[in-house]
Formats: C-alpha cells, sequence, structure tokens
C-alpha cells in the first residue's frame, strides 16, 4: 500500500508514475520554510487521544492478539502525547543552536539547526508501529519522510498515518510510503538516491544492502538490533540480586534490546553453570507465578518447542537443558553472546573477567545493556571493562530495561541525528 | 513383503483396528532403516536413550523422539545419498528457512496408491470436465513450493477445460491477477461444467469479500466445489468462523457447504489429510497422530490441546517418521463425529508462537488486498 500526500495509491502504474515524479515533488516542499515542531506534537496529542479500545478489533484484523493488541495501544499512547515529545525535543537537541546570532573576530554568526532534508526510512522485519515511529522523530525534526514499507506490512503503518493526516493535513507532503519489494533494485536505488539519509532499521543484512546502494553523499543512520546480557561474579550472586534479574526476565519476556538474553557467570568451571541453574530455576519460575501471568497456550508451545529443539541439538553441541514449569534454563559450554529463546529461557555461559574484552569486543555495535550482579567494590572497574568492550548502558540486573526520560538510544540520540547545524557569516549583526 | 509396504496395501484407508499391529511393525523397521543409516538421527535417538527395537506395544510409539520441523530448518537430515533422491519438495520458508523434503522411489509408488486411495475414498476423483479456478501461484519452474504443486494436482482430479490462476507467472515474477480471476468467474457460470475452486482458505476469503463489496452474486454450475487447503491457523487470531465463509460462498457463487473440501498437510510428512463432510480430519491409516504435552513432550489423551506429533513409515530417504509439527491441535475419538467413519480425527487450534508471525497465508492476504 502507498500513501502519497494523504492519498492511498493501490495501482503499480500510479505508484511508478509518483515515484517518476518524486524529485520534483520534494523539492517544492523543500522550498517552504521547515515543519515547525509544535505542528507534529499538537496532531500526535490529537492522535494518541482518539485512540482506545475500540482499535482492538482493527488490529486483530491483523493478526495481532488482543493481549499484544493492548499492549502496543497503550504503548502508542504514551508515546504520542505532547509533553513527552515536546521534552524529547527539548532533550535530545539541547546545545544545538536556534538561530543565535554571535561575534567572533569581527565577524557575526548566526547558526541554527536545520533538517537534514529527506529522509528515507527503511524499517524491516515486522515489528509493528516502528515504521511509523521512525516517522514521528523525522517529522519532529522537521525532514521529509520516504518509507519503505516492510515486506511484512499489513497496512497497519498506512491506516495509521491516514489518521493522522486527516487530524493534521499539513503534514501530508512530508510522508510518502512506497510499498517497492526491496528485489527492485531500480526503485530502491531512486529512493535511496532521492535522500539525504537513509534511516535504517533491522538485522545486519538490511543495513549490509543498504550500505552498499547509499552513495557516499547520502548519510547512513543505522539502527540495528542489539543484544543484552548479565554479567553475574561470585560476589554478585545473592539471592535479592537473582530474584530481581528474574523478575526483569519475567517482566520483559525478553523480547526488548535491553532484555536480558545469556546471563555470564565470572567462572571457567562448567560444574558451577550448573550449580548456578538449579538455584536459579526455581527463582524464575517462583517469579513467573507472582506475577501472575499465565502464559498463552501458543507461547508455552513455541518455547517448549524450541527448548525441546535445542535439547536435541545438545546431543550434537554440549549443552544441558534445565526445565522447569514455565521455564528452562540452558547450560551452554560455547561463551557466544546470543538471542535466548523468549518468554524466560535463559542461556548460562562461562566468562572469566579475564576475558570479558576478547569474548564481547567482536560482537561490537550489537551490544546494548548489561546487568552487573557484583559486590560495590567490585562495580566500578567492572563498569569500565563492559563500557570497553562496547556495552553502551550498564544497570544492575531489575533496572536493565528501565527507560530513564532523555536517556540516549543505543548510545546516540535519535533526533539529533535527523538534524544539521548551519551557519552565516557577516559583518552586521544579522 | 516389508511391513511398510503390507501397511500401504491395505485396502481400507481408515482401518485403523485392523493396521494398529501393522503400523507399529512399519514404524519399527522404517525407524530402525534411518537410525542404521542416519548418522545425526542415531545420535539424537541414542542421546535421548531410545533404540528403535524397543518398540514393542503400540503404546511405545510416544517414545519415538519427534523430530521437529523446526529443527529440520538447520538442515536436511538424509538417510540415502542425495543422488538417489526423487522430486524435492519445499516448504513456503516464510517463517523460517524453507525445508526441502526429497522422496525415494518407494515412497513415490506408495504416495501414489495412498492418495488414489484417499482421493477415491473422498469422491474427489470425477471424470466430467471442470473449469478450474486456482487461488495461488501459477506452477513455474522456478518455484518448488509444496503447495504450489499441491494445487497444481488437485486440477487433474477431473479432466480440466481451463485452468485461471489469481496469481500469474510473468517469467518469473507474479503478477495479481484480478482481472483475470473475475472474467474466468463469469465465464465458468454461463457454462454447463461445473467449476473447480482451489486454494488457501485466505485467498477464498477475501476473493469472497470482494463479491460481496461489488454485490455480485453468481451461480456456479451444479457439482460445483471448493478445495481449500493451507489450514486455517491465519485466521486464529481473525476469528473468522467457517459458517461465515461457507454463507458467503453460497450467497455469492451459490456453492454450498457440502461441497467444501478441505485438506491438511505439511511438507514434512507425505500423508495428506481430507475432511470429512463435518469437515473433520481422520487420520488414515498411514499414520498416527498424537498430541503432546507443550511443555514435557509428553503424549496426552483426546480431547486434550498441545503439539501436533505426525507418524508415518512412508519415507526412506529422511528420517521424518516421527515429526513435530508448531501447529496446536486437539485429537478426537473417532465416534465423536457424527459422519461414521470411527478413526480418530484432529482439530487445528493455531500455530505455536506470536500471531504476529507471518504465514504464507497471511502473506496472501497482503497480495490480495488490493482486490
Amino acid at each position: 500500500m502507498n500513501l502519497i500526500h494523504g492519498k492511498l495509491v493501490l495501482s503499480a502504474q500510479e505508484r511508478d508514475a509518483v515515484l517518476d515524479a518524486l524529485g520534483g515533488m520534494l523539492l517544492e516542499t523543500l522550498r517552504k520554510e521547515p515543519l515547525p515542531p509544535e505542528i507534529v506534537w499538537d496532531a500526535c496529542q490529537a492522535l494518541a487521544d482518539s485512540v482506545g479500545e475500540q482499535h482492538i478489533p482493527l488490529l486483530a484484523q491483523l493478526g495481532i492478539s488482543e493481549d499484544m493488541a493492548c499492549i502496543y495501544l497503550q504503548e502508542a499512547k504514551a508515546l504520542l502525547q505532547r509533553d513527552a515529545l515536546r521534552k524529547r525535543v527539548e532533550k535530545e537537541l539541547v546545545g544545538l543552536p536556534s538561530g543565535e546570532c554571535r561575534e567572533t573576530e569581527g565577524l557575526h554568526i548566526r547558526e541554527t539547526r536545520m533538517p537534514l532534508g529527506v529522509l528515507l526510512h527503511i524499517a524491516a522485519g515486522n515489528q509493528y508501529g516502528l515504521a511509523f515511529y521512525s516517522i514521528i522523530e523525522g517529522l519532529l525534526t522537521g525532514n521529509i519522510n520516504i518509507v519503505k514499507v516492510p515486506g511484512g506490512d499489513d497496512g497497519l503503518t498506512a491506516m495509521i498515518l491516514l489518521e493522522l493526516l486527516r487530524i493534521e493535513p499539513r503534514l501530508a507532503e512530508y510522508i510518502y510510503l512506497f510499498d517497492y519489494s526491496s528485489q527492485d533494485e531500480t526503485a530502491m536505488q531512486t529512493l535511496v538516491d532521492s535522500a539525504d539519509a537513509v534511516v535504517v532499521w533491522g538485522g545486519d543484512a538490511a543495513v549490509s544492502a543498504l550500505r552498499r546502494m547509499a552513495k557516499p553523499n547520502t548519510k547512513l543512520i543505522e539502527w540495528g538490533h542489539k543484544c543484552s546480557f548479565a554479567y553475574i561474579t561470585t560476589d554478585g550472586m545473592r539471592d535479592e540480586l537473582l530474584i530481581a534479574l528474574a523478575a526483569h526476565i519475567v517482566r520483559t519476556n525478553q523480547l526488548l534490546c535491553s532484555s536480558c538474553q545469556v546471563i555470564y557467570l565470572n567462572t571457567d568451571s562448567m560444574d558451577e553453570i550448573y550449580v548456578f541453574c538449579k538455584r536459579f530455576l526455581p527463582i524464575l519460575e517462583q517469579c513467573r507465578r507472582e506475577s501472575g501471568e499465565e502464559l498463552p497456550l501458543a507461547i508455552r508451545a513455541q518455547t517448549g518447542l524450541l527448548t525441546y529443539t535445542q535439547t536435541l541439538q545438545a546431543c550434537r553441541k554440549p549443552c544441558r537443558v534445565f526445565t522447569g514449569a514455565q521455564h528452562a534454563l540452558l547450560a551452554c559450554e560455547d561463551d557466544a553472546l546470543e538471542a535466548s529463546i523468549p518468554y524466560g529461557n535463559c542461556a548460562v555461559k562461562r566468562l572469566p573477567r579475564a576475558k570479558i574484552l576478547e569474548t564481547l569486543k567482536p560482537r561490537k555495535g550489537h551490544l546494548q545493556t548489561a546487568g552487573l550482579l557484583c559486590a560495590e567494590a567490585e562495580r566500578a572497574a567492572l563498569t569500565q571493562t563492559l563500557w570497553r568492550a562496547g556495552v553502551l548502558r550498564v544497570a544492575q540486573g531489575a533496572d536493565m530495561s528501565q527507560l530513564i526520560e532523555g536517556e540516549a538510544h543505543d548510545g546516540e540520540y535519535a533526533l539529533r541525528r535527523y538534524v544539521r547545524v548551519v551557519s552565516a557569516f557577516g559583518t552586521e549583526p544579522h | 513383503m516389508n511391513t511398510v509396504k503390507k501397511l500401504f496395501r491395505h485396502s481400507q484407508v481408515y482401518d485403523h483396528g485392523g493396521t494398529d499391529v501393522l503400523f507399529l511393525r512399519a514404524i519399527r523397521e522404517n525407524a530402525s532403516w534411518h537410525y542404521a543409516n542416519c548418522k545425526e538421527y542415531r545420535e539424537i535417538l541414542d542421546c535421548r536413550g531410545f533404540h528403535p527395537d524397543t518398540l514393542q506395544s503400540y503404546a511405545d510409539l510416544g517414545r519415538l523422539p519427534p523430530i521437529p520441523t523446526l529443527y529440520l530448518k538447520q538442515g536436511a537430515l538424509l538417510s540415502i545419498p542425495p543422488k538417489k533422491l526423487r522430486l524435492q519438495s519445499t516448504s513456503s520458508g516464510t517463517s523460517g528457512k524453507p525445508v526441502a523434503v526429497g522422496f525415494d522411489v518407494g515412497a513415490l509408488g506408495m504416495g501414489a496408491t495412498m492418495l488414489w486411495r484417499l482421493l477415491r475414498r473422498h469422491e474427489l476423483l470425477s471424470l466430467r470436465p471442470a473449469n478450474y479456478l486456482i487461488l495461488g501461484y501459477q506452477p513455474a519452474k522456478h518455484n518448488k513450493m509444496g503447495a504450489v504443486r499441491t494445487a497444481h494436482a488437485a486440477t487433474f482430479l477431473a479432466p480440466a477445460l481451463h485452468r485461471e490462476y489469481a496469481l500469474a507467472d510473468r517469467g518469473g515474477a507474479y503478477e495479481l491477477n484480478i482481472e483475470g480471476v473475475s472474467r474466468a468467474l463469469l465465464r465458468y457460470s454461463h457454462s454447463s461444467a461445473p467449476v473447480r475452486i482451489i486454494g488457501f482458505p485466505a485467498y477464498f476469503y477475501f476473493l469472497l469479500q470482494k463479491l460481496e463489496q461489488e454485490n455480485v452474486k453468481l451461480t456456479l454450475p451444479r457439482g460445483s466445489m471448493v478445495f481449500l487447503g493451507g489450514g486455517w491457523k491465519q485466521f486464529a487470531a481473525q476469528r473468522v468462523e467457517k459458517t461465515e465463509l461457507y454463507r458467503l460462498a453460497e450467497a455469492h457463487l451459490g456453492i454450498p457447504d457440502t461441497r467444501f473440501r478441505e485438506f491438511f498437510g505439511v511438507v514434512e510428512h507425505n500423508v495428506p489429510y481430507f475432511d470429512c463432510i463435518h469437515h473433520h480430519f481422520h487420520v488414515p491409516i498411514y499414520s498416527r497422530v498424537l498430541i503432546r504435552d507443550v511443555r514435557t513432550m509428553e503424549p496426552v489423551g483426546y480431547g486434550e490441546p498441545g503439539l501436533l506429533n505426525l507418524l508415518t513409515p512412508i519415507l526412506k530417504s529422511m528420517p521424518l517418521v516421527s515429526i513435530m509439527t508448531d501447529d496446536l491441535a486437539i485429537l478426537h475419538e473417532g465416534q465423536s463425529c457424527p459422519c461414521g467413519n470411527p478413526a480418530p480425527w484432529f482439530e487445528i487450534l493455531g500455530r505455536a508462537g506470536l500471531s504476529g508471525i507471518q504465514t504464507c497465508a497471511a502473506g496472501a492476504g497482503r497480495i490480495l488486498e488490493g482486490l
């Protein structure tokens, strides 16, 4: 489904005609004053106000379960609040000039921030709403946003955008949705070439493909997949800390970039790994019982199946599976940081402190949060080591996925990457 | 003659009582073959502490470790040299890497007999020529998807006068053939030959929705039928009741629900399941169905939901003697179905995992959204 200047375009011919004329259309918009963020956050607030339970059946029609639909809608409501968006803009763009004039060595310099111009958003995969949120970030910074709709798109992005444009028609010329397949190289190249920057969300394959397509004068902004883990020393193996980590695993179901996927122990002994699994599994089970959340059958079936498959693979790859009523821990002999089976099934591996840097460094760019369970006396030094290995956030376990307002995303402020600072020199104040 | 062949020669296709012992022996024979000829399979069985010789009673079938289809996505397991493989078929690969299944010569022969018997029993064969509407891909050299082959094969059950495809092959790329489908339906409705509509339920549903939107009401010739395959998994979240589909088909095409036939199959398991007049998938003698607890993987009884485990001794090429699908299902006693077939039947509840995961039929919905 294509969306061009607020109009749904279904036929491929009409879409291709727009692509041919795209350059001219973009120039028309670029001639105008940049879009002020107030228009965007007001429209978002109105959109948030209009979102409610009545939209659950709509999402259900797209194959989203009712529970997940509720979660998505709540998230959307929270993220689209005017105050939240305004604070983000203020926080992320703080310190950047906004038109002030200063004098240096007899020259009057006026500096201000400007949008990059045209952003092409590539939202790979089928993470719901991602393309939409990416567009909002682009709009907040005044950019024109072209979106290559992901292969698995079900029209959700277009539907939300249509509603947004009904609320605020002035945004229409800042949003283009194209449903070209990534295999359509000619069309993809045209899209990439029309953009000042390409924003890629997705795995390594998507990022690599775009790196090949983008010319040197096109900026690439990459938001790749991230992986997080826990690191536990002997002194950190205290019940209250382990309970907090288990609560984090149960609460996030290991679905977030900041969710713990692997638990590393500061040891080189597999026996210690087995002992830990036997101790931690009941804690994890207890946390799930206390959460009162019974996982749906389809999820339990998926984890059961994945765990069973892992057990069969263990026949060839050394790994012992500790299975509980709802969760499983996989005691693996390797030290790779990889995604675990979601919904409370962690891999437990050995990682002696001296080997942290060499083990994690190759995963550079993929590392996000480390939940560090250790004695307070060890914390500062271990944090330094983890930072040096490429970790972006060092938390304490329970708070691994806690979002601190205004905190950087994956080590960077998103909005800051979507603007540039321009300057003008004059002999008089201007 | 070996017991596997004996099983496939048995003429009563739903006679479980008369074949239980034979089936157990055939499974033991087949599992022993794979144990001896596929190193990875032997490792798995050894590691699970299981030996095929210990399959002594019918209840032992549940102890044979099932291989998840998920495991097969990571690489093929073979019990014969690759050059001896015949006719490869692949899954659609929309929920992961496609799985390729290769047949051995013996399996092809037994499979043909099995299919012939099942089609006859379900009265799907006819000498009366028919017009076909295939709501799926046009077969092409570059497409090896099992579902495409099945749909194509189904157009030979009655001599074909014409075949119209919803997704037409345009030399390597597929194009949505909306106009062709509409024209064909109109033309078919004026012909005296019955129409056979074949495809995924999702495709068919979207077609009916379009007919309803445009208020098109056709009466297809008597004897026309709808043949649906690919499961209803994608409707699990959408909650489109089959009754709604039947109502739309009756209203817009003049096809009553008694003229609906459904098919269930997975590429990793070579036994097809055809529904009875009550739309239940009874298990033929060529396979047995176990439902396993989602956590312990132990077999559960009738009426309890769990993962669908399919067993058949047909293949010598690959150790797919007991495979675990990612479908959730319930097994019911044969007597609970009023159709009179005493063989147990199963009901598909949905697929393991989050419903946001794309299936090939959900993909069909996407392609057809322009209809």
